[in-house]
């Protein structure tokens, strides 16, 4: 059979085991066995939520075995070999990995929420069939915990696929030029084979096992908590409203607020008072300078699809503008860990480049610093761009419906999917390019008040980053398109929405 | 009748084989879901210009089938004819594309998007066939204006009543003038007055244009409508009562 699930509508069903007030058994209180069949027994949305919470926390789990390998063998490193030469970046290195592994440990939260509204209508069928306010948080419990445990051997597996492709192609090596000194700076990268890897390298560090074990599962469980509290079937709130939020009237004050707010910022930046002020003030400049990036770009976006909207010829952009239009924080809200990554991409870049420029520095040292900088900055624009495909996946999940609708009218498959990905990058592609500029003249000009050295901002780097930026987001969000071709189910809508 | 596998509705309908032809066939269709039979061997015939009402309780196969007309499910074995075209044999995009020319489907709920006003969402199946929005929105007014919600076209689908709503689901599937009108329960989310309302259009219009319409319904008196009723049970035909029961509306309006 095509066209359609053989399996018939996915729809909650109790009717072949009980979880009525029978099952509780003596103690009044859902069976593990049985709170475990119900955190499983969702079908395909409960599966992709769990998938997605669980390849976010994999990332979380490499990052945590990585960083214990680093934290074990600063000698010898298969990674990036000749850069971590310096033991002083040591903890710099495992402090940016660490902090790198929140936001991939936010990314699994916000997966934990992929789906939640036919979640809730099988959450509430359990209560309607006697099940307690506990016993749902339980089954919640229980998939969180799956998924986190799933992640934890995601990231043993993505571990040692990493090893054995370095074992068998070699990591990235810098180039270096000697100088005058004794001293040496990076000028290129090459592939250096892995001379010496053993097979004990690929096993990673006993502890950091331990660490990923317990901290990956225990983070999503707390996700996994907090998304239970938006639960209707716990709280008995009112399903959130469906009201459409036009932000045509507001569009040029926004746009108008949140640039001159950016630039506000990076002027001060570039002053030189975030410096004074230290690292909470810097770290609430890049958050507004953010939100005034994304402001922007949703209120560009937005007032684009006004004009686009009522002229356009395809199907598929009408419905992306339109849904811009209604929900212009959807995509931003999921795009901020990427934008913050860019920003501070851009940051890193300009001060880089402005330091190497400056007469009497460390060159070997610093563009050994800014090497790793540009590495992890790399893993975060990764992890952003993840956070980015979960909300993309939620909103094509949400739009299940609208997607089997418009195939009974004709839509080709995936249209729904399409629009949904146009709608996700048309506001987040303009604040991810200005993130990287806006971070590298303000990381150059501060870099350059500090050191004295005229500013040296990479352009040409900049915009390559900025469009490789966006090129990974099309990539990555391929897949989510190509899995809206296969989520329409027509026979959903012979049931209320 | 007998409710069990291959019992067909052809008995007696001959009149419909050659000739003008016929615009549905289906023949010998066998669905399963998992373990549920949910078609066992279904044959049915419906001319040009029929409107035929699938009747039948929860689960006796009436959507499965309605979804087998659409082309939005294959069946299992069998074979479904829209026209001159074995829809069962085509592959999935000329499904898709059968559905932007021939095949008009509407709903329960109607199933709007929600984002587009009235007008855009008439038009999206014609912008899905590629042409051009000022002609797509001309025909959309045009069918708006028909069904009298011109006054509407501009408005949010949260703005429309139930009645409305489904009424500019009925434009959204006419809008291709298909040959076929599908309906699954057009009525089964309105009150009686209104669903009356959309009732009275939709078969009103159809027949002005000659449109064959399968409505499928619980509803008798949404079936007294049509010129025939297939009632269905377990997956297959159980019985075809006598065409225009008297004192329903469809009699009235047929005499």
């Amino acid at each position: 059979m095509t066209g359609q699930s053989s399996s018939g509508p996915e729809q909650p069903t109790l009717s072949t085991r009980s979880v009525g007030v029978g099952r509780m058994g003596g103690s009044g209180r859902l069976g593990g066995r049985d709170a475990w069949w119900l955190a499983v027994r969702g079908g395909h949305l409960d599966g992709l939520r769990i998938a997605l919470t669980a390849a976010a926390s994999s990332i979380a789990a490499l990052l945590v075995l990585v960083g214990g390998d680093i934290a074990r063998r600063p000698t010898y490193l298969p990674y990036l070999p000749g850069l971590l030469t310096d033991r002083g970046l040591l903890p710099g290195v495992l402090l940016a990995l660490a902090l790198t592994c929140l936001p991939a440990l936010a990314v699994a939260g916000f997966a934990t929420r992929v789906g939640a509204a036919r979640r809730s209508a099988r959450l509430r069928t359990y209560r309607l069939s006697g099940a307690s306010t506990a016993d749902v948080r339980r089954v919640l419990g229980i998939e969180g915990a799956l998924a986190g445990l799933l992640g934890v051997v995601g990231g043993l597996v993505l571990y040692a696929v990493l090893v054995g492709v370095i074992a068998e192609f070699g990591s990235p090596a810098p180039l270096r030029r000697d100088l005058v000194g004794g001293s040496s700076e990076i000028v290129g990268w090459h592939l250096a084979p892995a001379v010496g890897l053993r097979v004990a390298d690929l096993l990673p560090h006993a502890w950091a096992i331990a660490v990923a074990a317990v901290v990956v599962p225990v983070a999503v469980l707390a996700a996994a908590h907090l998304a239970a509290r938006s639960v209707d079937a716990l709280t008995h709130a009112d399903p959130p409203s469906r009201r459409p939020v036009r932000l045509a009237g507001r569009a040029l004050p926004l746009l108008l607020a949140g640039g001159v707010l950016a630039v506000v910022l990076v002027a001060w930046i570039a002053d030189g008072r975030a410096n004074a002020a230290g690292l909470p003030v810097g770290a609430l400049s890049v958050v507004l300078v953010v939100t005034g990036l994304l402001d922007a770009g949703e209120a560009a976006a937005s007032s684009l699809a006004d004009i686009v909207a009522p002229r356009t010829s395809r199907a598929t952009v009408l419905l992306a503008a339109r849904h811009v239009q209604a929900t212009p924080r959807a995509m931003t809200r999921s795009g901020r860990f990427l934008v913050i990554a860019c920003l501070v991409g851009g940051i890193a870049a300009g001060a880089g480049s402005t330091t190497l420029a400056a007469r009497d520095v460390d060159v070997e040292f610093f563009s050994q610093s800014y090497a790793l900088v540009g590495v992890l900055i790399a893993i975060a624009v990764g992890v952003g761009a993840l956070a980015l495909l979960v909300g993309v996946v939620e909103v094509i999940v949400t739009r299940r419906r609208l997607a089997s609708a418009t195939r009974a009218v004709g839509a080709p498959p995936g249209a729904v999917g399409r629009a949904v990905v146009l709608a996700a990058i048309a506001p987040v592609a303009p604040a991810v390019v200005l993130a990287w500029l806006a971070g590298a003249v303000a990381g150059g000009s501060s870099m350059s008040r500090g050191m004295g050295s005229p500013v040296s901002v990479p352009w040409g780097w900049i915009v390559v980053c900025g469009l490789v930026t966006v090129l990974l987001l099309a990539l990555l969000l391929t897949p989510a398109f190509v899995a809206s071709r296969r989520m329409a189910r027509v026979t959903e809508l012979r049931t209320a929405a | 009748m007998r409710p069990d596998a291959g019992i067909t509705a052809l008995e007696g309908r001959e009149e419909h084989r050659g000739g003008s032809g016929l615009a549905l066939r289906l023949d010998d269709v066998h669905v399963r879901f998992g373990d549920t039979q949910a078609l066992r061997g279904l044959s049915v015939e419906v001319g040009p210009g029929e409107v035929v009402a699938v009747t039948g309780p929860s689960g006796s196969g009436k959507s499965t089938l309605l979804l087998c007309l659409a082309g939005l499910l294959v069946p299992d074995t069998g074979r479904v004819t829209v026209g001159y075209t074995v829809v069962s044999s085509l592959p999935d995009d000329a499904r898709t594309r059968m559905r932007r020319s021939e095949i008009g489907v509407l709903f329960q709920f109607g199933e709007l998007v929600p984002e587009l006003t009235a007008v855009e969402n008439v038009l999206l199946p014609l912008l899905f066939s590629g042409i051009r929005r000022p002609v797509a929105h001309d025909r959309a007014m045009a069918w708006l204006r028909r069904l009298r919600l011109d006054d509407r076209a501009d408005e949010q689908v949260s703005g429309l009543s139930g009645g409305e709503a489904q009424r500019v689901a009925l434009a959204r599937a006419l809008v291709i003038e298909p040959t076929v009108l599908l309906a699954d329960e057009p009525t089964g989310a309105l009150d009686t007055p209104t669903g009356q309302l959309v009732m009275r259009e939709m078969v009103d219009t159809v027949r002005a244009s000659g449109t064959t319409a399968v409505i499928v319904t619980h509803e008798s008196r949404v079936a007294a409508y049509a010129d025939r009723e297939i009632h269905l049970r377990d997956g297959a035909v159980l019985g075809e009562p006598a065409v225009g029961r008297s004192g329903l509306p469809g009699s009235a309006a047929r005499s």
